[in-house]
C-alpha cells in the first residue's frame, strides 16, 4: 500500500477506449469475406456488435496499484487486454509507458510436447528478451519455479500446479514497471501461494504497479490502493480501493437482497386504525429522505411514533440488518423492560441508542415493527436504509472487541 | 510489423524459427532425414511414373536423363508449397498465443515458410551433391542464379502465406482451398516437364505463373551454368517482390482483428 511520488506522468491513460466485438449469427463464407474485405479497405461492415467496453476514461499512475472489479462479462478482460496490447482499441486513444508485463493466464502459451526449459526460453522470447538475457535469467526462474528435474520433462507431463509456477516465474523474472494479472494469487499450493505474495509485496514496495483483476476483495484491498469498477462495459466508479470495493459489495448485497424480498412476508401497508402500526420512524433525528452517512464508531438512534388502537402503551422492535437482509442484531422493547412514553391518546413515542456502533463501512436497514402490547403479535416493519463509512481491511459487517498479544 | 518492431523483437522471430525446425521431427522416429527421405520418395515415384511406363522424352536439346531433370525442380517446388502451406496455417495453431500476449503475429508466418525452406533447400544441396559425386554435369557456376531463383520463391511464398495466413483467420475454407490449389499448381508449373515441352498457345499463358519463371531459370542455371538471371526470371523475381508486399499489407490489416476471430 505505498503511494509513490507521481511526478513522472501515469503509466497507463486511457480516453474514450470503446471496444465492440461482432456478433456473429450466421457463419457464411460469403458474410466473412465481406468482413475480410471491410478491414481491407477501412471501413468495417456493420453487423450487430457487443460493446465489451464503451467510454473508458482512467489514468494509472505509478505506484497507484489498481484492481479491476465487477461481475463476469463485465468487460475486464477487455481492458487488461486493451492495456496490455494484446488488442487494440476500436475508439479513443490509449497510451502506455514503460515496460509492461501481462499474465493473463499463466503458461498459456507453454507447449506441451516442449520441456519446461524450452518453453521457458521461448516465452522469455516472446517478452523481448535475447538469448542471452534468458540464460542470464534462467537460474533465477528456475529457482523461483522450483520444480526441480521437471524442468527438463515435456509440460505435458506436469501437474497443473506446476505449469502456473512456471508461468509466475518467468512473468516476475522481467520486473516489468506495470504487471498486468488475473487471478494468478491463487495458484500453487500454500507455500508457493506464500512465495507469490512475498514476491508481490517485494514489487509493490520497490515501485512496482499491479493491474489487478480479482473477485476477491481482500486481494484487492491488500495489494491495490486503487480500484475500478467495471459494470457492463462501462467504468462506473474509480477511487480509492476501500471505496470501490465496499461500494461493489453493497451493490451486490442489494442485488441479492431484492431477490429475497419476493419470499418476505407481506408488509402491512394499509393503515388499518384498529391496528398497532409505526407511523414514524428517523434515524439520528434526521428529517429529510435521504440516506443516513455514519461514520464506522459513532451513534446511532433510531426513533419514531407508533399508533394504538386501543390506547394501550404497544410494544416495538427494532433490528439492525446487512443490506442483502441478513440479520445483525435484534432486540424487543418488552424484553428490556422498555415501554414506550405516551404522547397524545392513542400514539406512543419510542427511541432506542447503539452508541459506539461497531458496524464496519457498508450499507445497512434499519427497520421498527410494531407489536400488541404483550408482545404476541408483530404488526407491521418500516426501513430505513443507512450508510457506514470508514476505511478498513476487517473483515465481515460487525467489529468484535479482540486482543492480539504475543501468543505462543 | 513495422521495421523497427521486427528489429526489436527479432529474437523472437529465431526463437519461432528454431521451434518450427524441431517441431518437424520431435517425436518422430527418423527425425530430420524426413526432410530429404519424401521427396527422393516422390522422386522415385515420379521416375517410374513418367520415365518407365509413360516413357516421356524430354527435347534433344536437354540431353540429360529425366530423373536429374525432375530432381532440379522438385525440392524448390516443395519448399515453395510446403513453406505456402505451413505459413498459411501458422497463425491458426497459434491462436492461443495470438490471443493471450502480445507479440508481431508476422513471425510466426515468416518462421514457417523460412523453415521448410532452410529444410528443402538442405535436401537439395544434399542431392546436388550426390548429383555431381555420381557424375552428372551440373553447372556449379551457375549457383548464384539458383540461389537468385530461391529467393525469389520465398520471396514469393513469404507473399502468399502472409495474405493466406490473415485470410485463414476468417474464412476456415482457405485450407482447402489451397490444399487443391497447389496440387493443381504442381502440374500447371514446369517441375515434370519443361515449357519447350508445351505447345506454344498454352506455353504464353503458362509464364504468368511466377513460379514457372523461377523454376525454369533454376533449372536451366544448373544444365547450362548461365551466371545471369534471364529476363523472365528477373520478372517473376518483381512479381514476388510485389506478392510479398500485398500479402505483408494485408497481413497488416487485418492483424488487429484476429483476436476477435480466433
Amino acid at each position: 500500500m505505498n503511494q509513490f511520488p507521481t511526478a513522472e506522468g501515469p503509466l497507463v491513460v486511457l480516453r474514450g477506449v470503446g471496444k465492440s466485438y461482432p456478433l456473429r449469427a450466421q457463419n457464411q463464407a460469403m458474410g466473412r469475406l465481406a468482413t475480410v474485405w471491410g478491414h481491407l479497405v477501412g471501413r468495417p461492415r456493420v453487423t450487430d456488435v457487443f460493446h465489451a467496453l464503451q467510454d473508458v476514461n482512467l489514468n494509472i499512475l505509478r505506484g497507484q496499484s489498481t484492481g479491476l472489479v465487477g461481475v463476469n462479462g463485465a468487460g475486464k478482460s477487455t481492458l487488461m487486454k486493451l492495456v496490455a496490447g494484446v488488442i487494440a482499441p476500436d475508439v479513443g486513444t490509449l497510451h502506455t509507458s514503460g515496460r509492461v508485463g501481462a499474465l493473463l493466464e499463466l503458461g498459456a502459451g507453454f507447449h506441451p510436447e516442449y520441456t519446461g526449459r524450452v518453453n521457458v526460453q521461448m516465452a522469455c522470447s516472446l517478452m523481448g528478451m535475447s538469448p542471452a538475457e534468458t540464460a542470464e535469467r534462467m537460474d533465477q526462474i528456475l529457482a523461483f519455479a522450483d520444480i526441480g528435474t521437471h524442468i527438463d520433462q515435456p509440460v505435458k507431463q506436469y501437474s497443473s500446479g506446476m505449469v502456473v509456477r512456471l508461468g509466475f516465474a518467468v512473468a516476475t523474472s522481467m520486473r516489468p514497471d506495470l504487471l498486468i494479472t488475473d487471478e494468478v494469487l491463487a495458484v500453487g499450493d500454500e507455500s508457493f501461494q506464500r512465495k507469490c505474495i512475498q514476491w508481490m509485496e517485494h514489487y509493490l514496495a520497490t515501485g512496482g504497479t499491479l493491474l489487478l483483476c480479482s473477485h476477491s476483495m481482500y486481494h484487492i484491498q491488500k495489494l491495490c490502493t486503487h480500484a475500478a469498477w467495471i459494470d457492463a462495459g462501462q467504468l462506473r466508479e474509480f477511487g480509492l480501493a476501500s471505496d470501490v470495493t465496499r461500494h461493489y459489495l453493497t451493490w451486490h448485497e442489494e442485488k441479492a437482497g431484492a431477490a429475497r424480498q419476493l419470499s418476505k412476508p407481506e408488509v402491512v401497508q394499509v393503515v388499518d386504525a384498529s391496528l398497532y402500526q409505526i407511523k414514524t420512524m428517523t434515524l439520528n433525528s434526521q428529517t429529510n429522505a435521504d440516506t443516513l452517512v455514519l461514520a464506522s464508531g459513532a451513534s446511532l438512534t433510531v426513533s419514531g411514533t407508533v399508533h394504538s388502537p386501543d390506547g394501550r402503551a404497544p410494544g416495538v422492535a427494532v433490528g439492525l440488518l446487512r443490506a442483502d437482509g441478513t440479520p445483525v442484531y435484534g432486540t424487543y422493547s418488552d424484553q428490556e423492560g422498555y415501554t414506550p412514553r405516551r404522547l397524545a391518546a392513542k400514539e406512543y413515542g419510542y427511541s432506542i441508542t447503539f452508541p459506539d456502533m461497531p458496524l464496519l463501512p457498508g450499507r445497512y436497514v434499519a427497520r421498527s415493527h410494531a407489536l400488541d402490547p404483550e408482545s404476541m403479535r408483530l404488526f407491521d416493519c418500516v426501513e430505513r436504509t443507512f450508510e457506514v463509512t470508514g476505511h478498513t481491511r476487517e473483515e465481515g459487517f460487525c467489529r468484535l472487541p479482540h486482543v492480539w498479544d504475543a501468543g505462543g | 510489423m513495422a521495421l523497427h518492431e521486427a528489429v526489436n523483437s527479432r529474437w523472437l522471430g529465431w526463437a519461432f524459427f528454431k521451434r518450427e525446425l524441431s517441431n518437424r521431427f520431435s517425436g518422430t522416429l527418423l527425425g530430420a532425414s524426413w526432410a530429404f527421405v519424401q521427396p527422393l520418395a516422390l522422386l522415385a515415384v515420379y521416375g517410374f511414373v513418367f520415365e518407365t511406363v509413360f516413357r516421356v522424352k524430354l527435347p534433344p536439346a536437354l540431353d540429360v536423363p529425366y530423373l536429374l531433370f525432375v530432381a532440379l525442380g522438385l525440392w524448390p517446388w516443395l519448399a515453395f508449397s510446403e513453406g505456402v502451406s505451413r505459413g498459411m496455417a501458422a497463425v491458426v495453431a497459434n491462436a492461443a498465443l495470438v490471443k493471450k500476449v502480445r507479440f508481431p503475429a508476422a513471425w510466426l508466418v515468416l518462421a514457417a515458410v523460412s523453415g521448410s525452406f532452410v529444410l528443402n533447400v538442405l535436401g537439395y544441396a544434399l542431392v546436388m551433391l550426390a548429383l555431381a559425386l555420381l557424375g552428372h554435369a551440373v553447372h556449379w557456376q551457375g549457383l548464384l542464379v539458383v540461389l537468385a531463383g530461391l529467393l525469389g520463391l520465398w520471396l514469393l511464398a513469404t507473399g502468399v502465406a502472409l495474405a493466406l495466413a490473415a485470410l485463414f483467420v476468417f474464412v476456415r475454407d482457405v485450407e482447402y482451398v489451397v490444399s487443391h490449389g497447389l496440387s493443381l499448381l504442381f502440374y500447371l508449373s514446369p517441375v515434370l516437364f519443361s515449357v519447350a515441352m508445351v505447345p506454344a498457345m498454352i506455353a504464353d499463358w503458362m509464364w504468368i505463373n511466377p513460379v514457372t519463371g523461377l523454376l525454369e531459370g533454376i533449372r536451366a542455371a544448373w544444365l547450362s551454368g548461365n551466371m545471369a538471371p534471364s529476363a523472365a526470371m528477373w520478372q517473376s523475381m518483381g512479381v514476388g517482390v510485389a506478392v510479398l508486399l500485398v500479402g505483408w499489407w494485408m497481413f497488416k490489416r487485418l492483424v488487429p482483428h484476429f483476436e476477435e476471430e480466433l
